[in-house]
This record gives structure tokens, C-alpha cells and sequence, in this order.
């Protein structure tokens, strides 16, 4: 008889999702799925407002990367506008995204992740968490809300508070900087590179327990997608996309970011509210891609900065041609706070940091925008149409999650076939499958717009839908 | 460093669940705020545990769902681990203290008062039923206040003379 094993929702992530296994006779994985089921609303309800409310409006489908958010629909804007902002704007924003990335970074390694990687995927579920860490690692679990705080300071300098900040606007942002800002944010950047350098000399030491993990998590050939800059470097505020392919070969390179319909498509699942988007020049589904941390260092010649570029290399080490396991999410969100504090501490000694022109005003000069962004998870397209009088007709969101959709899919397949038995059901080997989505560090809130609560529940089916068994935390 | 933190909890787009944060502009007028920083949040996430370990007493002000009538609750809180599965966003006030004892070693002398919510629908105001509680609360934290100040600078005193 065949059987079902539903995860129902997936803990330790952004929103609500739940995962079916489903086994054959023999008790062998015979499919897997990764079911986000929540609905987005965000498109459809902006449309009759003014197109300068955006960045307010659309900072909200999140609390974790609202200013990832407010980026690229403030792009999009800029857009419409028909601007190009002021220097010291686009390097205010530009700290201000990378505050976020450690932010977000350190809360998906440290609070979601690092229970797994210290404790390991088959300690008991009631201690994976922070407080299991703390009584563990106590320098780790310190060390995390204190590279959580330090980005959530800064954003919070910057914009008046740390969620949901209205400082970056349309033209720009809203305020300059102040000496006193600059020097406090400075002062930020000396600890938070020293406990980032100390994390990673922790989590190199413990790679070698999940040898199996980095095998079978998500390790598989897709092609790697994300923003660069001129000269082939590490991106997160502007710049061209690129895409390289499993074996390294960079197939498609400085392409526009505002056609990006051009070359990405989306399709419907009807198991998953969630659409999922691939490189339209191979088609659906051979057009499977990655983005985020792992896919930006896949594709990028460079980061830029002096002990990012040092780690850098190390990566690169861990794959032949690309780094295909997403396992290395992990390790590739470690070298992206380097490179956020060190690109910090170098954008803030720029000359014109302190410039008070740092918004540029002008009426709608054009009727669409498209604003992209590197967010903390990957990348992220605002599309906007107006109206003659600037109010929103139409809004299309493709969210870094959603790109990840179709690798998650076949990552969540891999796992629970080298993990799950179906004759019996453990909670470690159950944890594996959720761990592959959490390396991605999927945000459903995001990628559907909506907001949830995490319990777990786990249910095996027999084929004609009878619960066999069922398991609640 | 503030002697004391008072923190607001709730999601003032949610009716009564603003509470909290009306509470707290309410209690910042005429305060002393180079002995009390005011925060207000959404949630208890674990980062707040620093700034508690840098505070001598701490007040939450949160609006319950469990309570009725417009009785102003007050509890004093001891640090304790949680017990269920923990949200990494999210914790109860007495997690917190728990987390903030055991990443810095200290937890402030902590009291949450929290008053009745009856309305929590999209709405950017406290129900009408609220108003009274909730101002009975502002003069109940203010009072704790005080003494919580005159207290932290009775301490100092006996701290400088002993120096």
C-alpha cells in the first residue's frame, strides 16, 4: 500500500509551508513537494495608489527584509520618475541593503540554522532552537543576536527605526547622514568582523559531521542567477544579470534587468500557491536556476573587498567548477557579511558620504518602472505600470524565494530520497527534509505576501487518504 | 546605559493590540529619558536580551486576550526558560529574562502590566472599552517609575559614598 508523509507547515522558516513525501509500495521515495500555502495579495490591493506610496506599501509584506523591499520598489519609482539619484543616495542605500543582508544572514544562520549544525539533525527537537544553542555555545548564541542587533542598529540609525524604515523614498532618500551616524556605524564594523571571522572558524571546523548533508542537500546541477556589477563583481544594489550554467559557463551576461521577462518565465503548479519561475531560453522546467548567496558567488569573478575575496576562494574550492550543494547556502551567508561590513566601513570613507543632496525631485515622466535588487535571499523585481495622474494600474513581484521554487522542489525529492524510509518515521530524518528548505532560507511571507505561524505537523497517509500516523510539536 | 527600559509590545495597525506602544508614548512625556529608554516592538525577539542585561528594572507593557474586564494586570517576572518549541522571532517576556541571564549574566528586576484587549482588527486605534484600563496603566507604570528611579539613584548614592 502506498503511504503519504506530510510536514505540515515546515518550521524554522519564513511563513507557511508543508512538504508531502510520497511513498511507493516498498516504502520508497516515490515523489516529493513543497507546498507554500499561503496566498499573496500585495499586486492585486496597490493598485489605485500613488506610485510614491510603493515603497511604503510594499515594505510591508515583510518584517525580515522590508528594506530589501523598499529598494526595489524605490527603484522602480526612481523609474517613473524618470531620475537618476543623487551619489550619496545610492550609497546610503546601498549601506543601508547590507545592513539588512547581515541582519537577515545572521538571523538565518544563527537563530534558524545553527541548532542543526550544532546540536545536529537528530538531537531532540525541543532543543533546537537558540536556547539549545545557548546551553551548548554560549559564544555562538551571543555571538548571534549580537550580529542581529549590530545590522538592525544600523538600519535603524540610518532610518529611524530598525522594521519598516520610510527613509529610502522615491529620488532617493529622505535624510543625509550625519558625522555623528557615520562614526557610530563605523565603530560597528571592527566587532562585527571579528565575530563573523570567529563563526566561520567554528563552522569550518564542524563541515566535516555532514559530509552526507553536503552530498545530498539540494546538490544537483541548476544554473545560478543574480545581479553584477561592471566588471563581473559581487552586486547587490544595481548592475546587470548573469547566468552561469552547472559547469561554470557564464551562458548569458550583462542583461538588462528591466527585461528581465524577456528571459524569465513563470509557471503554475497546482499544489503550490507559489509560481515558479525559470530561464525562459531553456524552458520550463530545464530552465531550473538558484539564487541568493550561494548563486552570487557561483557567478561572480570578484567580491571586491580584501577578506571577502580571501574567502572567496575558499569557496570556490568546495566545488569542481560551481559550488552545486545548497548546503554551502550557509557558508556563502558568512563570506556576504564580511563583505556587508567591510563594503560599509568602505562606502562610509567615500567624500561625498555626507552630502546633503541626496533626493531628486521631479513629476512621473514615465508610465512603468521596474526596480531590481540583491535582497538578503536573492533577487528581487518590482514592476509597476501608472496611470496618467502616477497611480498604480498594475504591479508584477517576482520575489527571491520564488526563483528558488523549482530547486527547493527537487531538493526537498533529493533529501527524502536518500533520508526517508517509509517504514519507519523519524523525527531526525524528517528534520532533513525541512533542513534542505531552511538552507535556502526561503521567506514565504515574502515570495506570497502574507504573514503565519509555524507549528509542525506530520502526518502519514495510507493511499487512501487514512491517517496512519501522526506526529504534533 | 539606562537605568531602567520600559518596552511596549503589540502591533499598533491591530486595534488593542497597539496598547503597548500608546501606553508608551503616553508614559514618555515628562520622563526622564536619560534614565529610561522606551522601546516598542512588534515582538519580543531575542535581541532585546542585551539591552535588558544593561538595565536595573525593566517594565513590559503588552495588552492580554485571556483576561476580562478593564483590570489592569501586574506581574513580576522571573527569568524562565521556555518550555514548548521557540519561534526565533518571538518570545514571552520571561524567555527573554532567561535568555538575557544566561548570554550576559544579568537580569534587570522586570514587571509587565497588561491591560484587556477586546478589538484586534485593522485598525490604527485602541476600542473605546480600552481607553479607561489603559489610563489607569499610564498611572500605575508611572508610579513603578518613580519608584524604580529613586531606588536606582538611592543605590548610586550608597555606591558613590562607599567609593
Amino acid at each position: 500500500m502506498s503511504k503519504q508523509i506530510i510536514i505540515d507547515p515546515v518550521t524554522r522558516i519564513e511563513g507557511h509551508g508543508k512538504i508531502t513525501i510520497q511513498l511507493d509500495e516498498d516504502g520508497s521515495v516515490k515523489d516529493a513537494f513543497f507546498h507554500v500555502t499561503q496566498i499573496r495579495g500585495f499586486e492585486k490591493f496597490c493598485e489605485g495608489r500613488p506610485f510614491y506610496e510603493m515603497p511604503s506599501l510594499m515594505a510591508r509584506i515583510c518584517g525580515i527584509c522590508p528594506v530589501s523591499h523598499l529598494i526595489a520598489s524605490a527603484k522602480a519609482c526612481d523609474a517613473i520618475l524618470g531620475v537618476v539619484i543623487p551619489p550619496a543616495a545610492e550609497k546610503l542605500r546601498r549601506i543601508m541593503n547590507l545592513a539588512q543582508i547581515i541582519e537577515s544572514h545572521a538571523l538565518s544562520f544563527f537563530y534558524l540554522a545553527s541548532p542543526d549544525l550544532l546540536l545536529g539533525m537528530d538531537s531532540d527537537p525541543a532543543s533546537r532552537n537558540i536556547f539549545g544553542v545557548l546551553k551548548n555555545n554560549p559564544t555562538l548564541a551571543r555571538d548571534g543576536v549580537r550580529m542581529r542587533q549590530m545590522g538592525q542598529q544600523v538600519v535603524e540609525w540610518l532610518g529611524g527605526k530598525r522594521i519598516h524604515p520610510s527613509w529610502i523614498v522615491p529620488g532617493g532618500v529622505n535624510e543625509p547622514l550625519t558625522v555623528e551616524k557615520r562614526d557610530q556605524i563605523l565603530s560597528a564594523v571592527p566587532e562585527g568582523l571579528f565575530i563573523v571571522e570567529r563563526t566561520l572558524e567554528w563552522f569550518r571546523g564542524i563541515l566535516g559531521k555532514f559530509g552526507r548533508e553536503i552530498q545530498e542537500f539540494a546538490n544537483f546541477p541548476t544554473l545560478y542567477v543574480g545581479l553584477v556589477d561592471s566588471d563581473g563583481g559581487l552586486e547587490h544594489y544595481d548592475g546587470k544579470i548573469r547566468v552561469m550554467d552547472a559547469s561554470g559557463n557564464i551562458i548569458s551576461d550583462m542583461l538588462e534587468p528591466g527585461s528581465y521577462d524577456d528571459y524569465i518565465g513563470e509557471a503554475v503548479e497546482p499544489f503550490s500557491f507559489l509560481k515558479f519561475p525559470y530561464y525562459k531560453p531553456m524552458g520550463y522546467e530545464d530552465g531550473i536556476y538558484r539564487v541568493g548567496p550561494l548563486a552570487r558567488l557561483n557567478i561572480v569573478n570578484r567580491c571586491g573587498t580584501k577578506r571577502a575575496d580571501e574567502m572567496l576562494q575558499e569557496y570556490k574550492e568546495l566545488g569542481r567548477e560551481v559550488v552545486q550543494s545548497s548546503f554551502h547556502y550557509h557558508f556563502a551567508r558568512l563570506i556576504e557579511i564580511v563583505f556587508a561590513f567591510e563594503k560599509i566601513k568602505e562606502l562610509l570613507g567615500e567624500d561625498d558620504i555626507l552630502d546633503t543632496r541626496v533626493r531628486a525631485h521631479a513629476e512621473p515622466n514615465n508610465l512603468e518602472g521596474i526596480g531590481v535588487s540583491e535582497a538578503p535571499r536573492g533577487t528581487l523585481i518590482h514592476h509597476y505600470k501608472v496611470d496618467g495622474n502616477g497611480l498604480v494600474t498594475w504591479a508584477n513581484l517576482i520575489i527571491a524565494t520564488g526563483h528558488n521554487n523549482l530547486a527547493m522542489n527537487r531538493g526537498v525529492l533529493q533529501v527524502a530520497r536518500a533520508f526517508v524510509h517509509g517504514k519507519q518515521m523519524t523525527d531526525g530524518m524528517l528534520n532533513r527534509v525541512e533542513a534542505v528548505i531552511r538552507a535556502y532560507d526561503p521567506c514565504l511571507s515574502c515570495s506570497t505576501h502574507a504573514v503565519g505561524q509555524m507549528p509542525l505537523r506530520i502526518q502519514l497517509r495510507s493511499s487512501a487518504g487514512e491517517i496512519v500516523d501522526e506526529v504534533v510539536r | 546605559m539606562h537605568d531602567i527600559v520600559v518596552i511596549g509590545c503589540g502591533n499598533p495597525l491591530r486595534g488593542d493590540d497597539g496598547a503597548g506602544w500608546y501606553a508608551v508614548d503616553e508614559i514618555e512625556k515628562n520622563s526622564d529619558i536619560d534614565k529610561i529608554r522606551f522601546l516598542k516592538c512588534r515582538e519580543l525577539g531575542p535581541e532585546l536580551s542585551e539591552s535588558l542585561s544593561r538595565s536595573r528594572h525593566a517594565l513590559f507593557i503588552d495588552v492580554s486576550v485571556k483576561e476580562e474586564g478593564g483590570v489592569v494586570r501586574e506581574e513580576k517576572l522571573l527569568p524562565s526558560p521556555p518550555v514548548t518549541a521557540v519561534d526565533a522571532h518571538s518570545l514571552e517576556p520571561e524567555s527573554l529574562l532567561s535568555l538575557s541571564e544566561a548570554l550576559y549574566g544579568h537580569v534587570p528586576g522586570s514587571i509587565l502590566l497588561s491591560v484587556p484587549g477586546k478589538s484586534f482588527g485593522y485598525e490604527e486605534r485602541i476600542s473605546d472599552d480600552l481607553a479607561g484600563p489603559l489610563k489607569k496603566l499610564v498611572e500605575r507604570a508611572r508610579s513603578i517609575l518613580d519608584e524604580w528611579i529613586i531606588e536606582t539613584d538611592r543605590e548610586r548614592l550608597i555606591s558613590n559614598v562607599a567609593d
